[in-house]
């Protein structure tokens, strides 16, 4: 199977990455500098979730920007190697576009959760309930 | 001395004519007269001291002028006249004090004191005293200066502790008056009378001396400490002037601020909570960030516990596959160990054929065995595959970003309810001290403390000018007594009166010392007595004073105690008064403001029992907070002659009741 070069997002899901990234960043303070989140910290969260709870994502249903080029999204290759090992990925997927899919189903589930409750629910993404 | 009776006019609160009837009994000498707070307590103690003194006085002894003393109900109904009628008996004589105040003539509203004509009378034994003599009948009587120890207010008994304070205004001030009471200016003019006239008398000296060879070199440097000596005067006198003004000034903001006291109270809180928020929104802050880097590798954290469940999964199939492996090869030895005596059927141990019976076993075992060596076949590709996955796999670490980042959201959320907490606490003060110009409060403390190290800086002036002043006298004297020891001077009538102004000054300025040791022994004395009586705490050994009369516990160690409760201070305060009164007059009437506001049941007890032994008359002007009628008032209900009433009548208008 041939993998991707560039990932990337639907344009509605990249619109929606961008708006979280504007709630989640604090607005420019000139007295101290101050930590950012960029598209890959979300990003990388959200296809994290979908592998941890084992998710099967849809594929996506518009064209993706692929703007992320998957050596510098994934320059170790975790989360290919993840995705593999587990064997989660239908074999007439390539690994890649399976996680661009994950990604694509995380983000849009954020952008929901923020809408609904004002802001990301950490605890339940990341509290370990086992 | 003993108060008769008093009857007062218009003054204040007391509209209209109201007449007092003091105890005269030797034993039932305490009269009560309970009033509530803003009733009219402290008019009546001013209603005396304005009957003897002509002076009524409001917060740091200012004087309240006339305008202020007049009631304001007559004065809006045109009677502008007030008076107090005082009668009392001193060494058999009976006295009558009467003083009035009336509007002028020619004035409709008067505006100041000087719109105002006083008058003032006094009869002994039904004789008319004239004018001029009045003043100093009153003084023989009952001196002015020592007023501050028979009217007092009790609200002020805590500026006495200033007396512990070395070089405080406030304590200087008091020491000043405790000595006026006890007659020590008597010698202080005494010996300021003979400094000037030394001074004259040095001037002749040097005058003289210029005509004589000798002494002509001392006569030019005594003229040059003089003229030194005025610069230096002159100084200490301009920043004593200075010193007074910016005191004004101090006290001017200090009556603002106490009526802003609460104000400021609420204003304080507002910037402590405006403090807290501030805190807290950078602690946020900072979390936020923490938060956030956190975030960016938080995706790891979750990978790591979503693969572990795989990576033991892993683990245990290469194990298992590691045991077949193992066990084939156990098989593997085995089926070649039988096919060697299939091969060779002649027994090793023993050299003899094996049966055929025995053959046939070994070969059905051999059967068997292939086929269980054939089960435990592993490709050893798998092992090597699972081995590098699990490789892979473990590389993914975590440092617990989940956890972290879930304690920080409920640190957050804590902080979050706390900015609520202090939101609504800050609105609710801000609606409190709403219409109240704070600013200029907080600027009015900013003036104050700036005008207080002013004084400072006066004050320390002012103490060394003072020791240059003292170098400078030091000086005169030594060339006076060269210009006394120079040829042509010996004998001259300015060097003998030199001479004698010099010892008498000497004379007077050691007998200063002297009275003031032995008043500060007696004072200590009767204080230590009453402070005995006073205390609840009976280790302590007594009191100790000061070269100010500032007095100190000493404890059972003999040491002296270090901190002390306001309860404490205001019984050391009342021992101070109780021996000050004691030594300078023997006798006399004590009237007292509340007096008992900071004291615990059992001092209040000790105070009640202690206090009818304070003097001959004893006038307690106190609230109901202070004496309970219904508790008390068991503890000298057997000296009590007199019980009175302040009745409000309206906010501006009080009566005074005589009650059972």
């Amino acid at each position: 199977m041939n993998e991707p070069n560039r990932i990337g997002l639907t344009p509605l899901a990249a619109q929606q990455l961008d708006e979280l990234l504007v709630e989640l960043n604090p607005e420019q303070d000139s007295k101290r500098e101050t930590v950012k989140l960029i598209k890959f910290d979300l990003y990388r969260l959200a296809i994290a979730l979908g592998i941890k709870e084992n998710k099967t994502p849809p594929a996506l249903n518009d064209k993706s920007n692929a703007v992320f080029r998957v050596n510098e999204l994934d320059p170790d290759k975790t989360l290919f190697t993840v995705v593999e090992c587990l064997g989660s990925c239908p074999k007439e997927v390539a690994i890649y576009s399976y996680i661009e899919q994950l990604a694509e189903q995380g983000i849009k589930e954020f952008y929901q959760h923020f809408q609904q409750r004002g802001e990301l629910p950490l605890t339940d993404y990341l509290l370990d309930k086992s | 001395m003993k108060l008769q009776e008093l009857t007062i006019c218009n003054f204040m609160p007391y509209k209209g004519e109201q007449k007092i009837e003091f105890p005269q009994h030797e034993t039932q000498n305490v009269m009560l007269l309970f009033g509530d707070n803003m009733r009219g307590k402290t008019s009546f103690l001013n209603s005396i001291r304005w009957g003897f003194y002509g002076l009524a006085v409001g917060r740091h002894l200012r004087k309240i002028p006339l305008i202020n003393l007049v009631n304001s109900i007559a004065a809006s109904e045109g009677d502008w006249s007030m008076s107090i009628i005082l009668r009392f008996s001193h060494e058999g004589r009976k006295y009558e004090l009467r003083r009035k105040v009336d509007k002028k003539p020619h004035v409709s509203i008067p505006k100041n004191d000087g719109d105002f004509e006083e008058t003032i009378g006094l009869k002994i034994d039904n004789q008319v005293v004239t004018g001029d003599l009045i003043v100093n009948e009153i003084n023989k009587v009952t001196p002015e200066e020592i007023s501050r120890f028979f009217l007092f207010d009790g609200e002020l008994l805590q500026e006495y502790e200033n007396l512990l304070v070395e070089q405080s205004e406030q304590g200087d001030k008091i020491k000043e008056h405790i000595e006026q009471a006890l007659g020590v200016p008597a010698l202080i003019n005494g010996r300021n009378e003979f400094t000037s006239l030394l001074k004259d008398a040095r001037r002749i000296q040097a005058r003289d001396a210029k005509n004589s060879s000798d002494a002509k070199m001392y006569a030019e440097q005594q003229r040059v400490n003089e003229v030194k000596q005025v610069t230096l005067e002159k100084d200490v006198s301009d920043l004593e002037i200075q010193q007074r003004d910016i005191q004004k000034q101090i006290d001017d903001i200090e009556d603002q601020l106490k009526n802003t006291e609460a104000v400021q109270k609420k204003k304080y809180e507002l910037d402590v909570l405006k403090g807290k928020r501030e805190t807290i929104e950078v602690q946020l802050a900072y979390d936020a960030d923490e938060q956030r880097k956190l975030f960016q590798s938080s995706w790891k954290d979750v990978l790591f516990k979503g693969v572990q469940p795989l990576v033991t999964e892993l683990k245990a199939k290469r194990d298992s596959l590691l045991t077949a492996t193992k066990a084939k090869a156990v098989l593997d030895s085995k089926i070649s160990d039988l096919q060697k005596s299939l091969d060779m059927p002649i027994c090793p141990t023993c050299t003899q054929d094996i049966p055929q019976n025995e053959m046939n076993v070994i070969e059905h075992r051999i059967i068997e065995l292939k086929a269980e060596a054939e089960l435990s076949h592993v490709n050893l590709d798998d092992v090597t595959e699972i081995n590098a996955q699990i490789d892979k796999l473990s590389k993914i670490q975590s440092s617990n970003e989940g956890r972290r980042i879930c304690e920080l959201v409920s640190k957050q959320r804590k902080m979050q309810v706390n900015i609520i907490k202090i939101e609504t606490d800050l609105d609710d003060i801000e609606d409190e001290i709403r219409g109240f110009d704070t600013d200029q409060i907080m600027r009015q403390r900013e003036k104050k403390s700036k005008l207080g190290n002013q004084l400072f800086k006066l004050e320390n002036d002012i103490k060394e000018t003072n020791i240059k002043l003292n170098k400078l006298g030091d000086s005169q004297a030594h060339i006076s007594t060269l210009i006394s020891k120079s040829t042509g001077s010996e004998g001259q009538a300015s060097t003998i009166r030199v001479n004698l102004y010099q010892d008498l000054e000497v004379l007077f300025k050691t007998s200063i010392n002297e009275l003031r040791d032995g008043l500060r022994e007696q004072v200590a004395d009767y204080a230590s007595h009453a402070f005995s009586e006073l205390t609840t705490e009976h280790t302590y050994t007594g009191l100790e004073i000061n070269k100010n009369y500032g007095l100190s516990i000493i404890d059972h160690t003999g040491n002296v105690l270090k901190e002390r409760s306001a309860g404490a201070e205001q019984i050391v305060a009342l021992s101070l008064i109780d021996g000050l009164n004691k030594t300078a007059r023997k006798s006399g009437p004590i009237v007292m403001d509340t007096p008992l506001g900071r004291l615990d049941p059992k001092h209040r007890g000790n105070v009640l029992k202690y206090l009818p032994k304070m003097a001959d008359q004893v006038i307690l002007l106190v609230h109901e907070g202070e004496i309970d009628p219904s508790r008390d008032l068991s503890h000298f209900a057997e000296r009590i002659g007199a019980r009175y009433q302040i009745e409000r009548i309206s906010s501006t208008e009080s009566q005074i009741v005589r009650s059972s």
